[in-house]
């Protein structure tokens, strides 16, 4: 985002304006009210005596709410102002915006208040293509509201706009005529209200009511959040800000789709991706688990309910596939983009089972599991009959939608991601390598299920053979010998891709990689092609395509980073798992503990802090998952039956480290760890009960 | 009124017939109420069996469409969610009930038909132009 913008969000619904709280938007940047995909509001500003205002100062004061602080004038002459003006926002069904007017004079004041008011209803995919409308716009005007629509066919988007103070409204916004006494003030409260027009109740207020409530329902729910997460002790100052603004982010990209009945689930990330992502859900709810396990039920209920039944090539249904991404905008409701939803993802299906079962593992929820068990058989049906697209018995991908699908069906998405060492890139079907261990893990934790949830044995034993037979054949096939590393993918003919990327990382999260190749796989992920001091980057230095601030080429990503580190704990790499911990905490207090989606791939000796990548997603979901799951790497909190078991390896310059009341299966924990050196190896020990 | 083929009253009577496994965990009532003469149909959707009636009694969830579009939607011609971000399909009460009922519903007609090799491995033959001129599948 460019700075000087301001955001606040409730779920899928932000806005984002300058530093007084105005709206002016250009076709193409975000700035406005959006919900649902839809920019409910592109021009909101605020005029006291037909002037701008001057910002003094903006308060975040939550995640969904901010108050600006504004004086009229140019800048040169408002150091003399009489008057103040403050706005106070908070983002909901629409906004709630409280305006006070403060005459600082010995005289009263006579004045004309105006907003400007309009609404574009462009479609997020128009704002970032700039493309134009196809539909007629409305603007009704009545005595106490202005209604801006938009129509297309019987596509219909509103926004309604009112004030409690008596106001004269137009086409174009609302004005009033305001009295204020010497050293008085005057207030109003502005109500932006959005409606999806045949899709669920029509103008509600915005559900804050009075932004200056003490009793919201917003701050309340937000305080209980962060009173059921665990609480962390730590003689780290800067880790604790991280924390705390990892979990408050978190709530903040919470979204409630209209399927979820209330129930949350992370969305993927502000602006672009305020929406349902299978894989960026699954994989912060696997970050989450141990803090907040409810957004896992969310997510496996939510995509589960949207699984693939049939062939679809628009929208790259396949049955039993889980969804990869979900959208409310005009382009999806005509069906010019395929994201009602769209299905093209290679990895979230087999990460669906691996969340099912590390949420069961966690809390004990088999009813929960029971309930998908239909749901899970399809998902692991589809890596062996639709996933193998080439008959080889690996999952790979190929678009069935040439128009708009996405090439690269994998995490690394960007068109040029997946590529040799000399920088050519591979024909498709394309089998990228942490696909073949998320399948692994998938039919090895499916297996787990089969026998002590679904008590099917036989299906048991199959999926537990097929998974042995995966982890032989990939660790022949994948293996670069002359460099001692696996090679990111296998290409159309079943040749290696032989490019080092953080993807061998993955495969030790999921276990596919067979012990005596551990080692090497191990040193290419601390060395210094991968390694850049701040976290492990994506391709390494080297390849051809190798560019420090290439998207999936070079820079370095958080979340990736934290799967890494779980994946090094997973082979008893401990030393190696708290360096990348403890660079990535570090990196994190550069961004004020608000880790972005990407980080340039410099090397740490050449930059003194880690440099944002250009047009990274903030806050994203799965970069503010990645601080909360290397906690969990650095205590080695992980369950073992009805036990939490921790094996802590602290990095020395984090000193104590602890997590008091750990929810789960066991009901709640305390785990510790204290940070030393690393050759003396962290005693094991057991996760306490409390008393 | 000439009646060709009611796929609207066959899609009734063949739910009520199929067991649905994917719904085993549901109990939820819904009603259709389409802009014809007809009474609305009402659906009692209980742990994977259905029961269908034509009743206006209360439901979990209304949804109120043309004859002509739920057609379309009971023939897996048009999709219900982009019909009701179009406002075509209106919805009333737990919204979670669109996707069920989605659940119910035939696939798109122009579809890959794919059929495992003895194998068990997908086999890719060309066949007929789907709408994005995507491969068509089948054995």
């Amino acid at each position: 985002m460019t700075t000087g913008q301001v955001n606040i969000l409730d779920g899928n619904t932000f806005v984002v304006c300058d530093k007084t709280g105005d709206i002016e938007a250009t076709p193409q940047d975000t700035s406005g009210l959006f919900s649902f995909d839809t920019r409910f509001l592109s021009h909101w500003v605020l005029t006291v005596d037909g002037e701008r205002l001057n910002p003094l100062s903006v308060d975040d004061l939550q995640y969904f709410e901010s108050r600006f602080f504004l004086v009229p004038g140019t800048a040169s002459i408002y150091v003399n102002a009489t008057l103040s003006v403050i706005r106070r926002r908070a983002v909901g069904t629409g906004f709630h915006e409280e305006l006070t007017i403060l005459n600082h004079d010995d005289k009263p004041a006579d004045l004309t208040v105006r907003v400007d008011a309009d609404a574009d209803f462009a479609d997020l995919f128009e704002v970032k293509d700039n493309v134009g409308k196809k539909g007629k716009y409305y603007h009704r005007v009545a005595s106490d509201h202005l209604l801006i629509g938009y129509e297309r066919d019987t596509y219909r988007r509103e926004t309604l706009v009112s004030a409690s103070a008596p106001a004269r409204f137009d086409e174009h916004g609302l004005t009033m005529t305001v009295h204020i006494e010497p050293h008085g003030e005057w207030m109003t409260d502005l109500d932006v209200v959005t409606a999806l027009v045949g899709w669920g109740e029509r103008f509600t207020r915005p559900k804050y009511g009075h932004a200056g409530g003490e009793d919201r329902p917003m701050a309340q729910s937000l305080r209980q959040w962060l009173d059921e997460a665990p609480t962390l002790e730590t003689d780290r100052e800067g880790l604790k800000s991280t924390y705390r603004r990892s979990l408050v982010d978190l709530a903040a990209l919470r979204f409630s789709p209209p399927i979820a009945g209330g129930a949350s689930l992370p969305a993927a990330g502000l602006p672009w991706f305020m929406a349902l992502f299978g894989r960026d859900a699954i994989f912060t709810s696997l970050q989450a688990l141990p803090f907040t396990p409810e957004l896992a039920a969310t997510t496996l209920l939510a995509l589960g309910a949207w699984q693939g039944r049939y062939v679809d090539d628009f929208r790259e249904e396949e049955p039993g596939r889980i969804l990869h991404e979900m959208r409310y905008g005009e382009t999806a409701a005509f069906e010019e983009q395929p994201h009602s939803p769209y299905y093209g993802t290679a990895d979230a299906t087999a990460l669906y089972i691996v969340l099912l079962d590390e949420y069961e593992r966690w809390t004990g929820d088999t009813q929960l599991v029971k309930a998908c068990e239909p749901q899970a058989r399809a998902a692991l049906r589809w890596l062996d009959e639709y996933g193998d697209r080439q008959g080889n018995g690996y999952v790979s991908y190929k678009r069935a939608n040439e128009e708009n699908g996405l090439e690269n069906q994998c995490w690394k998405d960007s068109w040029d991601s997946i590529n040799y060492r000399d920088g050519r890139l591979p024909d498709f079907p394309r089998a990228t390598c942490e696909l073949q261990g998320y399948a692994y893990d998938a039919k090895f934790r499916g297996a787990r299920l089969a026998r002590y949830v679904w008590h099917d044995d036989e299906y048991a034993h199959t999926l537990a053979r097929q998974a042995e037979d995966l982890k032989h054949r990939f660790n022949n096939d994948f293996w670069v010998a002359d460099g001692k590393y696996f090679g990111v993918a296998l290409d159309g003919d079943g040749s290696v891709v032989d490019s080092l990327t953080s993807n061998v990382g993955h495969l030790l999260w999921s276990g596919i990689v067979e012990r005596e190749k551990a080692e090497s796989v191990v040193a290419h992920l601390m060395g210094r092609e991968l390694f850049s001091g701040w976290g492990i980057r994506t391709l390494a230095e080297g390849q051809a395509r190798y560019n420090p601030i290439g998207y999936h080429n070079g820079a370095v990503w958080p979340f990736d980073n934290s799967i890494i580190a779980w994946g090094l704990r997973r082979y008893g790499y401990k030393t190696e798992a708290a360096r990348i911990a403890s660079a990535m905490l570090d990196a994190a207090e550069y961004f004020n503990g608000r880790l972005p989606e990407a980080f340039a791939g410099y090397d740490r000796s050449y930059t003194q802090y880690p440099v944002e990548y250009p047009t990274a997603c903030s806050p994203q979901a799965w970069s503010t998952g990645a601080p909360l799951l290397l906690l969990r790497t650095m205590l080695g909190l992980n369950t073992s039956g009805q036990f939490l078991v921790t094996d802590p390896a602290v990095p020395p310059e984090i000193g104590y480290l602890a997590l008091l009341d750990i929810r789960g299966r066991w009901g709640r924990i305390d785990a510790f760890g204290r940070g030393r050196p690393f050759e003396e190896d962290p005693r094991r020990s057991w996760g306490r009960p409390r008393s | 009124m000439t009646v060709t083929t009611d796929h609207i009253g066959d899609f009734f009577d063949q739910l009520a017939e199929t067991p649905q496994p994917l719904l085993h965990d549901i109990y939820a009532t819904m009603r259709i109420d389409l802009d014809d003469d007809g009474k609305p149909w009402h659906l009692t959707l209980d742990h994977g069996r259905i029961s269908v009636s034509r009743s206006d009694t209360s439901a979990g969830a209304i949804v109120r469409s043309d004859r002509a579009l739920f057609e379309q939607i009971v023939t897996g011609e048009a999709n219900t969610l982009t019909a009701a971000l179009r406002g075509r399909l209106r919805i009333e009460g737990d919204a979670r009930l669109l996707v069920v009922f989605t659940r119910l519903l035939p696939g798109p007609p122009r579809r890959r038909t794919t059929v495992p090799s003895p194998t068990g491995h997908t086999e890719t033959t060309p066949g007929t132009k789907s709408r994005n001129g995507g491969k068509e599948r089948r054995s």
